[in-house]
């Protein structure tokens, strides 16, 4: 089973996924990652509540990262667990998202990088 | 103390996380470590996924059967199904170097599968149905 929430703090909207991201779970993270992209550019994906993710979902979310940095801004992800840090290190995955303790620091790194770069995406204001 | 066990699902996604309860208890009673119950879980998960989508799929509906056993030093799952057989060599690895923008979306599950197990294995027969076995030793 996997649940979904997300909310938005300005221009980031956090995705809060939770239970296990099998192929079952991956139409509803893509349906939840392209309404959350059709408003933001700039996504944090909390994953503290998940405890398993297969293929199918890192395939979803690899879609996702495409798809927000065309647009401009970043999927970053926060909160992993042991063991599903192992598995997006299994699919050199690690390489490819920024992976954040907290949410907070994800949400920092945004801001931090606002400066720098052309879009803008802050979720102070 | 049972020397295999065996589950039979319906081709449904639903029936994923009955799967990989099934073959994590499976596995700690068979002798395997915490870590490696996960790892063959996480492999039954993807092979099963690959069936119930395309050895099925829409359309054709039917049952998958499980069974985890002891061979000597080795744990084995093999997965039994009546669908539509498919060749995994014709599935290329994903190439992890690849830069995001060229990297395939495909191939992942069967790459997962290699990596955790140390053997895997398919046979199709016509009659027999589609055969595909997973090796993986216990730790000493």
């Amino acid at each position: 089973m996997s649940e979904f929430a997300a909310h938005e703090l300005g221009e980031i909207t956090v995705v809060e996924a939770s239970g296990r991201l099998d192929a079952l779970a991956a139409p509803q993270l893509d349906e939840t990652l392209a309404q959350a992209l059709a408003r933001n550019a700039c996504l944090v994906v909390d994953l503290a509540g998940v405890t398993y993710i297969s293929s199918s979902s890192l395939r979803v979310l690899l879609l996702g990262v495409r798809r927000a940095r065309r647009q401009g801004g970043d999927l970053k992800l926060c909160c992993l667990s042991p063991r599903v840090r192992k598995v997006l290190a299994l699919a050199g995955f690690d390489q490819v998202f920024e992976l954040w303790a907290t949410c907070a620091e994800a949400l920092a790194a945004f801001a931090a990088s606002s400066g720098a770069s052309e879009r803008v995406c802050d979720g102070t204001s | 103390m049972p020397d295999h066990f065996e589950l039979t699902v319906p081709s449904d996604l639903a029936y994923l996380e009955r799967i990989a309860k099934f073959v994590t208890e499976a596995a700690l009673r068979l002798g395997l470590s915490e870590q490696q119950a996960f790892e063959v879980q996480m492999a039954a998960d993807e092979a099963s996924a690959n069936v119930i989508q395309h050895a099925y799929g829409p359309g054709l509906a039917g049952e998958l059967h499980i069974r985890c056993e002891v061979e000597g030093d080795d744990f084995v799952i093999t997965i039994r199904d009546h669908g539509r057989p498919f060749d995994p060599d014709q599935i290329p690895e994903p190439d992890l170097r690849c830069p995001l923008e060229e990297r395939q979306v495909g191939g992942l599950g069967l790459y997962f599968m290699r990596r955790l197990m140390d053997r895997v294995s398919f046979r199709f027969d016509p009659q027999a149905g589609n055969e595909l076995e997973m090796r993986k030793r216990r730790s000493a």
